[in-house]
């Protein structure tokens, strides 16, 4: 049986590990120490040795009470290589748009994952078990961290000025933001769109991104029903003033969104 | 993590939220009802989730090789390497009754606590007697001078800085080094019975 996982959620239930994951455990830790390493730099997810990054993530733990530091350094090396693909290659930017530095949220994910490395390698880390339960989504909550500090410290554009009065209930405007938000919508299901939408949505202010990125979940701006999540309850803000960032938001987007537009 | 009338951490919320099976906006609308608190975080998560590409099989660039070889020497530098360090502590009083119980120089010590020594080059024999003598353990003295040999080096990871490479010498060179007679030296290198 492999070393349980000691977390606990919230409600106190043990974090256990997909099922998956424990029985390819228990396969690999069958396999002699050379062919581990050996298969660890595995790339392609079809090839049958593949080893899953939880799995990867397990024996480098392991390894927490092993000195065999060949092995460790075959592990940690593939481990590393896996988290440096999950990020995105920095690209250069032409300093005319806002735009996140992918570059500061790569080494601020990979600076706080050593960090947790090393700390686990002393003593027991519970924050190193989402890694073994989930390894994508553990490193997109250390990217969701980076990107808000990469956002603060990025270069922007100069502050879009509003008219104090918008944010009025304005039908034509409604119109226009639920066509904008439908089409969209529709164009998300194109990968490369996708890239680009998110892209956009990166240099907007953080209240008008979570506003943009709600819509397309589906949330309503307000409602009248108080047991309705929506928009203005969720982020402690009146109608009007959702409203305001929205139409920013979107004003924001269209230029960029829009054939020929440059992010 | 929090259980009970308190309230969980942020870090603790977002992190049960990640490691949902689903991360639909059902399982979203669910945690930002049950911990308003935190919605931002939720959602700057719930966002970056919706994000996530397949894995990139290509190779890693020179540049994120080079973070690789970097970053796997900071860690070695900082990890407590070969264990229980078996001369910690040993006074200089105790290095020199160590010293004449085995009959050889200090300096033959002083090059097992640096870990200069091939370790396939020195007998069970002597490692033992050695690790009598000093209180320890065969396998503890083992596992130090088995450890943390060279420093790493760059090897295929294209690294910036020049790793400190320590060499190790066989016993017998470190014997002959320290001035011991041909006869004992003889004594000290043969095979294990």
């Amino acid at each position: 049986m492999v070393e349980p996982l000691r977390s606990s959620k919230p409600s106190g239930e043990p974090y256990l590990r997909r099922a998956e994951i424990e029985s390819r455990l228990v396969e690999l830790w069958s396999l002699p120490r050379d062919e581990l390493i050996r298969n660890a730099r595995v790339r392609s997810v079809a090839d049958e040795r593949y080893i899953p990054s939880e799995c990867l993530m397990h024996f480098v733990r392991a390894c927490r009470a092993d000195n065999n530091d060949v092995a460790f350094e075959g592990l940690y090396v593939a481990l590393y290589d896996r988290v440096l693909r999950h990020l995105r290659s920095p690209e250069s930017r032409d300093g005319k748009t806002i735009s996140l530095t992918d570059e500061a949220i790569r080494d601020d994910v990979v600076g706080r994952f050593e960090e947790f490395l090393a700390a686990d390698r002393t003593e027991y880390s519970e924050r190193l078990d989402y890694f073994e339960i989930n390894f994508n989504h553990a490193i997109a909550g250390l990217r969701a961290t980076a990107r808000k500090k990469a956002w603060l410290y990025a270069g922007r554009t100069a502050p879009l000025e509003f008219d104090d009065e918008s944010g009025e209930l304005s039908p034509m405007v409604e119109s226009a933001a639920a066509d904008f938000m439908s089409q969209q919508t529709s164009l998300l299901d194109n990968p490369d769109y996708r890239l680009r939408f998110d892209a956009a949505i990166d240099g907007l202010p953080p209240l008008q991104g979570r506003i943009i990125d709600m819509l397309r979940k589906g949330f309503q701006l307000a409602s009248t029903d108080p047991g309705l999540l929506t928009i203005s309850s969720v982020l402690v803000k009146d109608e009007k003033t959702i409203r305001k960032h929205r139409d920013l938001a979107i004003s924001s987007l269209r230029p960029l969104l829009s054939e020929g537009g440059e992010l | 993590m929090s259980i009970g009338p308190s309230r969980p951490s942020c870090d603790d919320v977002v992190a049960a939220f990640t490691m949902e099976a689903d991360v639909g906006v059902e399982t979203l609308g669910r945690y930002l009802r049950e911990y308003p608190e935190h919605a931002e975080e939720l959602l700057d998560v719930s966002r970056e989730l919706g994000r996530i590409q397949p894995l990139s099989e290509a190779e890693l660039s020179p540049e994120e090789s080079a973070l690789v070889g970097r970053a796997w020497q900071r860690h070695w530098l900082a990890m407590p390497v070969g264990g229980v360090d078996p001369f910690a502590t040993l006074t200089t009083p105790d290095i020199r009754r160590v010293a004449n119980v085995v009959g050889l120089p200090r300096q033959v010590l002083t090059a097992f606590r640096e870990r200069r020594v091939i370790p396939t080059s020195v007998t069970s024999r002597f490692l033992n007697e050695l690790a009598i003598a000093m209180g320890s353990s065969l396998e503890t003295l083992r596992v130090w001078i088995e450890t943390a040999a060279l420093a790493p080096t760059a090897r295929a990871y294209m690294s910036e800085d020049k790793p400190q490479v320590r060499d190790k010498v066989s016993f017998e060179r470190i014997l002959i080094d320290a001035g011991v007679p041909p006869e004992k030296r003889a004594e000290l290198l043969a095979d294990d019975a």
